[in-house]
């Protein structure tokens, strides 16, 4: 029995061939094309921040 | 009965779809690494959705006959039976309009070029040749980098030996977007798109064009940084042996 005798399906859904075509020019098959890093919109205004908690102060004795 | 009626989840079809994919990758690996063929007619016999399985024989595309190009092992009958009648049950678009269907369109032409080596009879449509123009359009060298680097990364499958025609020809035309794109998607951790245009790298390097980055290098910063998938390993076993680098 040949390959093509032993398929059932003729034509593919018309979701399923959406579906292809989608992945086929998604440039990652199946995974969001999200961009990788995260957009800081106010990027300089954070950098402005002081992050470090405050050095404690020298103790007088 | 209407009531009972479903909607197909357009989402669960891209995941079994991707999950395929990665299987038939897997195999094509397999032969690329040494195994005799890919055994894409016993996939099909392995009880998977056939539908689902011939979806991602269209989805992996010219690289199932990475074996045959890089390595000149002969492509099994049921393989190439296989790869034809994932055309008849996804047939291709008769008259490509947009910029996706025209990249769809090269990948296909692809596919029926590389079947045409076959006894296998090349479905309708799979070998029809989209015009050159839609090539240029494609690639053309007014876009931006980051386009036309995208753009590339969708082309990859046509960075195999044997395949040429003006995609091709573009891309060898192209090398400073490529490696401005390959850049750019390594720093972003891309790894996905940086293997496909890696590929085409490795594909002009093999034809004796100047390289502006060492695509040896970025092979074995991809695999030891990012290697992961089975697709991604395949484009990184293609660019190996385009490369003559030993197996990793």
């Amino acid at each position: 029995m040949s390959v093509q005798h032993t398929f059932l399906p003729m034509v593919a859904a018309a979701d399923e061939q959406s579906a292809v075509e989608a992945l086929m020019v998604e440039p990652e098959a199946g995974v969001s094309d999200a961009p990788r890093y995260v957009e800081i919109p106010q990027a300089l205004a954070l950098l402005k921040l002081k992050l470090s908690p405050p050095l404690p102060e020298d103790s007088k004795h | 009965m209407e009531g009972l009626l479903v909607p197909v989840n357009v989402e669960r079809l891209q995941v079994s779809l991707a999950d395929a994919a990665a299987e038939v990758a897997d195999r094509v690996l397999g032969a690329v690494g040494g195994a005799e063929d890919i055994g894409l007619a016993d996939y099909v016999h392995t009880g998977a959705d056939t539908t689902t399985v011939l979806g991602a024989v269209r989805l992996i595309g010219a690289d199932v006959f990475a074996p045959h190009v890089l390595l000149g092992r002969p492509v099994h009958r049921d393989d190439a039976a296989v790869v034809a009648r994932s055309f008849t049950v996804y047939p291709p678009t008769p008259q490509p309009t947009t910029r996706q269907q025209h990249v769809t369109a090269w990948r296909d032409w692809a596919v029926g070029r590389l079947l045409a080596r076959t006894d296998e009879t090349s479905p309708a449509g799979s070998d029809a040749a989209p015009t050159p123009e839609t090539a240029a359009a494609l690639l053309d060298g007014a876009k931006t980098w980051q386009e036309w680097s995208a753009t590339a990364a969708q082309l990859s499958p046509l960075a195999l030996p044997g395949v040429g025609g003006p995609i091709v020809a573009a891309v060898f035309a192209g090398m400073r977007p490529l490696a401005r794109g390959v850049t750019r998607a390594v720093l972003r951790r891309d790894f996905v798109t940086a293997a496909r245009l890696i590929r085409w790298m490795a594909l002009s390097s093999s034809n004796g064009v100047r390289q502006p980055l060492d695509p040896v290098l970025l092979v074995e910063r991809i695999r030891l940084y990012g290697g992961t998938g089975s697709r991604l390993a395949l484009d990184l076993a293609i660019s190996r042996v385009l490369l003559r680098m030993e197996p990793a």
